[in-house]
């Protein structure tokens, strides 16, 4: 069941609201992205997304099952097997270093996968569709699986909300 | 320009400190006047309140050379020839005593540069014949008054003719000079004061003791003793106006006997000491004992000399004879000849000293006050004896001379100096971040910022400001790994707290949210009062029912919830004041 504010795939317009908002002001990101319309600079979205893990055959496992991600903490979100540089860690041979990025819409409150030239892909199935591989840039919606490479499936969950810039 | 005007600003107010400092510590440096005497000194702070005795009409520099005697004071000091003590070994040259003032002259310490003689200066002092000569001749143009009370213990019987003739002896050689008072406290021992005379002239002296000759013997009244009659003696003289040019002294001929029974009567006496030495007056003793009698208990002898006064043993027949002398005494204080000598101690560790040596009209009574010369090598100064006089503090600054004033300018300068420097903004940031390192920059406000005075042009508001600034991120990290399946479960829920963006896992089957203490997952903000709302999963259904517990207002789509309700993926919740939307998923395809 989808909520009245959660974005669609073609949500491009959005009318303004406000609310109480305890959370940082992302203001600056907001008119760091290209818009079409001076309107739009008025709302973002601040956005909420998990990756519940489903299957895997990573070694180690990763530490949990449920990875929550902080789109105001960081909007771009980056997976892979390299430590230093990733904010999900995947342990495999088979999942590149830099294997794909979570991006976080703020203008428009879509999450985006972005697969970062990986050796192994990144496939994408929509709940209710067929699986596919991303090649540049995928929208997620919430409900979708993603895989990486053929050592970890995930379950993409996420959340957006409009807030109104102070 | 600001910044030039803000440095000239902390430069005038720290000249201005420093103006203000300099002297202040350069008096805090030289409390003690370098002129005056370190006795004045002593004794105005053992007598606060009365007027120094001590009026040095010379400074100690200009007391030198050595030999050079200093101005006479008003002459109060009696003193004995000096003795010749062993060689190489500290020797008692003057003693000197039983006058008030003397009592507070400390005992001074000289170091002979010579072998086995002498100091000079001593020598010179004892020898200034002319000096002498014309300071008796002043005494006898203006003797000195006496303020004198005397304590009479009366016998049972009538006042003996023996106690009466010593008295009129001690009359005759208070009232040399006209301006002499007298009072008289008479007691009858274990009984009562039966005569209680203030001050008054030798007429009224005389006819009062007259009366006490041919009073009969009087039995009645309560416990008088000793002590209570020399307080009593010491209350009349105080309550008199305080004179600085006369002698004042208690003179008591006791036995004294009653006092020694109990502690309670030596309390007495260390009081009475205490007081007479504020008061500035000498309590003398003529301590009347029996024949076999041994000596006198060690508090009865130390009580006249705590006061700076004397103290004679004597039995009823030495009576006549110990009076005499004492009167003898009294009359040598109004001829006595002595010279001050204010020197500077050749070892500048050491006090200026001030010496008081003199002979007094034969027959000579030794009375003390220690002055010790002591021959090469020199010998390091006795104690002197736990006196009033010496016990007093000395204030510190009082041994500092004229230079210290110089050190205490020259420190309250490079201090002040140093403080300067450090005020001095190119040298106090490097300070700062040397010692407390450096603190992040507090961002500069431009939105209160005044662009243009003349059009009232003001930046643009704050908030708009702070939103365009970049501030750093949260250190939170981007990812948060959490093990939220139920024991035994292949799913994971949780409620995003849409107001507060924060994420509660329903980690296990039965959990409690709500603001309660005893509720599994606290949850601050629902409400006012306590807010409980439970949340369990049913194994058979696989579903999650939520259940308001208490009449907690829980709505379910919208709609307030009275009882259980299953919950569902998506499904927003209102928990009291909080929206919240449940999310579930499985972990298993």
């Amino acid at each position: 069941m989808r909520g009245p504010n959660t974005p669609n795939a073609g949500d491009v317009t959005l009318p303004a609201s406000s609310g109480p908002n305890s959370i940082p002001d992302l203001s600056e990101q907001v008119q760091s992205l290209p818009t079409d319309s001076d309107s739009d600079k008025s709302t973002f979205y601040r956005g909420w997304a998990w990756l519940v893990l489903v299957e895997t055959r990573l070694s180690p496992a990763p530490p949990g099952r449920v990875a929550t991600l902080q789109p105001l903490v960081k909007s771009c979100i980056l997976v892979g097997s390299h430590a230093e540089s990733c904010d999900v860690v995947l342990a495999s041979g088979r999942i590149s270093r830099e294997h794909a990025e979570i991006e976080f819409d703020f203008a428009q409150g879509q999450f985006w996968l972005n697969d970062r030239n990986s050796t192994n892909g990144t496939h994408v199935r929509p709940p209710g569709g067929s699986e596919l591989r991303v090649i540049a840039r995928q929208m997620l919606i919430d409900g979708c699986q993603i895989r990486f490479a053929d050592d970890a499936e995930f379950v993409f969950r996420c959340f957006a909300q409009k807030a109104a810039k102070p | 320009m600001t910044r030039i005007m803000n440095g000239a600003r902390v430069f005038k107010s720290y000249w201005l400190f420093a103006l203000l400092l300099g002297p202040l510590m350069a008096l805090q440096g030289c409390q003690a006047p370098p002129t005056s005497a370190p006795v004045a000194t002593e004794r105005s702070s053992a007598n606060s309140g009365s007027t120094p005795e001590w009026r040095p009409t010379a400074s100690p520099q200009a007391a030198e050379p050595k030999a050079t005697p200093a101005p006479l004071l008003s002459g109060t000091h009696r003193c004995a020839p000096a003795q010749a003590g062993a060689p190489g070994q500290p020797m008692i040259c003057v003693r000197l005593a039983t006058e008030p003032k003397r009592g507070q002259i400390r005992v001074v310490t000289y170091t002979n540069s010579g072998p086995g003689a002498p100091p000079s200066d001593i020598a010179a002092a004892l020898d200034s014949r002319p000096l002498r000569q014309i300071r008796r001749e002043q005494l006898q143009q203006r003797p000195i008054p006496m303020r004198a009370m005397v304590v009479l213990q009366l016998t049972e019987q009538r006042m003996p003719g023996l106690l009466a003739a010593s008295v009129r002896s001690l009359v005759d050689v208070v009232f040399l000079s006209p301006q002499s008072t007298m009072g008289i406290v008479a007691y009858e021992r274990n009984h009562r004061i039966v005569e209680e005379l203030p001050l008054s002239s030798k007429e009224v002296v005389l006819a009062r003791l007259a009366i006490l000759e041919k009073r009969p013997a009087n039995l009645d009244g309560p416990s008088f003793s000793t002590s209570d009659a020399v307080a009593t003696a010491l209350t009349q003289m105080s309550s008199q106006l305080q004179d600085t040019e006369a002698m004042k002294f208690i003179v008591a001929i006791s036995t004294g006997a009653d006092d020694k029974l109990t502690d309670e009567k030596k309390r007495t006496f260390a009081n009475f000491a205490v007081n007479a030495a504020n008061a500035n007056v000498v309590f003398d003793w003529i301590y009347l004992k029996e024949a076999d009698a041994g000596k006198a208990p060690a508090y009865v002898r130390d009580l006249p000399l705590r006061t700076g006064g004397v103290f004679f043993e004597s039995t009823v027949d030495e009576l006549r004879t110990k009076t005499d002398t004492y009167a003898q005494l009294l009359r040598s204080l109004q001829v006595v000849d002595f010279t001050l000598n204010l020197r500077r101690a050749e070892d500048p560790e050491r006090e200026r000293h001030r010496l008081v040596v003199g002979t007094v009209a034969p027959p000579q009574i030794s009375v003390p006050l220690d002055v010790i010369v002591s021959l090469q090598p020199a010998v390091e100064p006795t104690t002197p004896p736990p006196t009033l006089a010496n016990t007093a503090p000395v204030k510190s600054s009082a041994r500092r001379g004229s230079s210290d004033a110089i050190w205490w300018w020259l420190t309250g300068f490079l201090l002040l100096g140093v403080v300067g420097l450090l005020l001095l903004p190119s040298v106090h940031e490097p300070a700062r971040i040397a010692f407390w390192g450096s603190a992040a920059p507090l961002p500069v406000n431009q939105a209160l910022t005044i662009r243009n005075m003349s059009t009232h042009e003001f930046s643009p508001s704050l908030g708009r400001l702070v939103a365009e600034q970049r501030r750093p991120p949260t250190p939170r990290p981007p990812v948060e790994w959490m093990d939220a399946t139920p024991p035994g479960q292949n799913y994971v829920a949780w409620l995003l707290a849409l107001d507060t963006g924060r994420v509660y896992y329903l980690d296990k089957l039965d959990i409690t949210l709500g603001n309660d203490p005893a509720c599994t997952v606290y949850i601050n903000g629902l409400a006012p009062a306590a807010f409980r709302c439970r949340f369990y999963r049913d194994p058979n259904s696989r579903q999650t029912a939520i259940y308001p517990v208490d009449g907690a207002v829980v709505e379910h789509r919208g709609q307030r919830l009275t009882g259980p309700s299953y919950v569902f993926d998506q499904d927003e919740v209102r928990l009291g004041a909080l929206l919240f939307r449940y999310f579930e998923t499985r972990t298993v395809l």
